[in-house]
């Protein structure tokens, strides 16, 4: 079956008035497609969306993401499927990608949050028990957008680039932080920087686990210990377990 | 070093007035002797040097640590503990005028080594809650980038930063709540929120 074929929607049971709205749809639809694959949208959340639909409308968010191998899916059920059905399938995958394109402006605008906070950072002096910019827009975000910003810090983070000092100062902030929707991620995090090669970083992480005051952590920090060349620091994160597990 | 000449034998020339002189010679080591304490944010920046930084000597200190002692218009902000001050009741002060309830990194140093310096200071009151820990704040003045440095390498040789974690500094500020050196109303309301009730 040749693709020319394939798009040949006349051939298909469907009525003309649906063969028509099904053309405009995947004009709008396909600059669209374009855009995610050129910007490297991960395709894995693009099915998120779509995980708890038909296996049809997996077909269809297939094929808005590959090209010719998964094209052959949408094909063959073009020749096969109610009408009806495609349409509403349709429907469904212009609603997810509406989602998913909503999700992916958000982040960027987090995103972008994120590294005007970072931008100012740069210049600023931190001081214990101050309020900062970056830990005053920390606190702002995760209460805006919770999971959300925590997923896309969680990028940023992994990107790398930022100063043990601002990272310190961001790991104070994220123990202090009251938001229980995103508790286990920002332990998560914090555990994971105590294998940082900075000293500065790996007692802000144990500073910041001290400050959320969760003993699942106790544990890592007895790895940490173990594992930690510096004496006082270890003695400062046996001072965290003890208050962890007191 | 007179002082010492003078008290010390009348002390024993006059044993029933051994108290007084007890107190004078008190009263002078302790003007000697009295301890200092300096705030710090970064605590782990003055340990000791790890094995992973054979550029760093003994008794250096490291240029990250110079943040610590941030100035303004060439002065320092350091408190001398007193007597009748406790170096408790003066970390609770200063804990107490933050805006979070935190860690609270501190180095402590000898008075004398301002002099072997020759470093300046003034007696100029303190900024926080307790009115009589204010008393014992002092600015070192007239600093130069390297007597700050050196004054730095000096502390750092001379004893180890130390740390009170954010539940000892919350047992601090409360005893000073309930002892009455500070006014609970005066505190920032984060840090409020995390003490007992009256």
């Amino acid at each position: 079956m040749s693709h020319a074929t394939a798009y040949d929607f006349s051939s298909a049971s469907i009525e003309p008035r649906q063969v028509r709205a099904l053309y405009k749809l995947r004009e709008k639809l396909e600059p669209l497609r374009r855009r995610l694959v050129a910007d490297r949208f991960p395709k894995d959340s693009l099915l998120t969306g779509a995980n708890s639909a038909s296996p049809l409308i997996q077909k269809l968010v297939y094929t808005l993401v590959d090209s010719d191998p998964a094209r052959d899916s949408w094909i063959e059920y073009q020749h096969t499927g109610e009408p009806g059905a495609i349409a509403e399938a349709v429907g469904t995958v212009s609603e997810t990608i509406s989602a998913v394109t909503t999700t992916q402006v958000l982040d960027r605008a987090i995103a972008q949050n994120i590294e005007s906070l970072l931008t100012i950072a740069r210049d600023e002096h931190f001081e214990d028990g101050m309020n900062s910019n970056l830990s005053v827009g920390l606190q702002v975000l995760f209460r805006n957008f919770s999971a959300e910003f925590a997923r896309v810090l969680g990028e940023r983070l992994t990107k790398g680039g930022i100063s043990a000092r601002i990272l310190a100062e961001m790991f104070y902030a994220l123990g202090q932080i009251e938001d229980d929707n995103t508790k286990d991620w920002r332990m998560a995090t914090l555990v994971d920087f105590l294998k940082s090669p900075s000293p500065v970083v790996r007692d802000a992480a144990a500073v910041g686990l001290a400050y959320l005051d969760d003993k699942r952590a106790a544990p890592y920090l007895r790895e940490a210990m173990d594992r930690e060349s510096s004496e006082t620091l270890k003695e400062d994160i046996r001072a965290v377990v003890e208050q962890l597990t007191a | 070093m007179t002082l010492c000449v003078y008290v010390i034998p009348r002390r024993e020339k006059h044993p029933n007035s051994r108290l007084f002189w007890d107190k004078l010679a008190s009263l002078w080591a302790s003007k000697l002797m009295a301890l200092c304490v300096r705030k710090l944010d970064r605590k782990v920046t003055w340990d000791d040097p790890r094995k992973d930084e054979p550029w760093l000597g003994p008794n250096d200190l490291r240029a990250d640590a110079l943040s610590d002692l941030l100035t303004d218009a060439n002065k320092l902000s350091v408190w001398v503990e007193r007597d009748e001050v406790s170096l408790r009741r003066i970390l609770a002060a200063v804990a107490a005028k933050r805006d979070l309830l935190v860690k609270l990194d501190f180095i402590v140093f000898d008075f004398a080594i301002l002099g072997q310096i020759g470093i300046e200071h003034e007696q100029v009151a303190g900024d926080t809650q307790d009115s009589v820990v204010n008393a014992c704040h002092v600015d070192l003045v007239q600093l130069t980038a390297e007597k700050l440095s050196n004054f730095g390498s000096r502390i750092r040789a001379a004893r180890k930063a130390e740390r009170y974690q954010h539940k000892t500094v919350a047992q601090l500020i409360q005893d000073s709540l309930d002892r009455g050196f500070i006014d609970r109303n005066l505190l920032k309301p984060a840090v409020a929120a995390k003490m007992r009730a009256p």
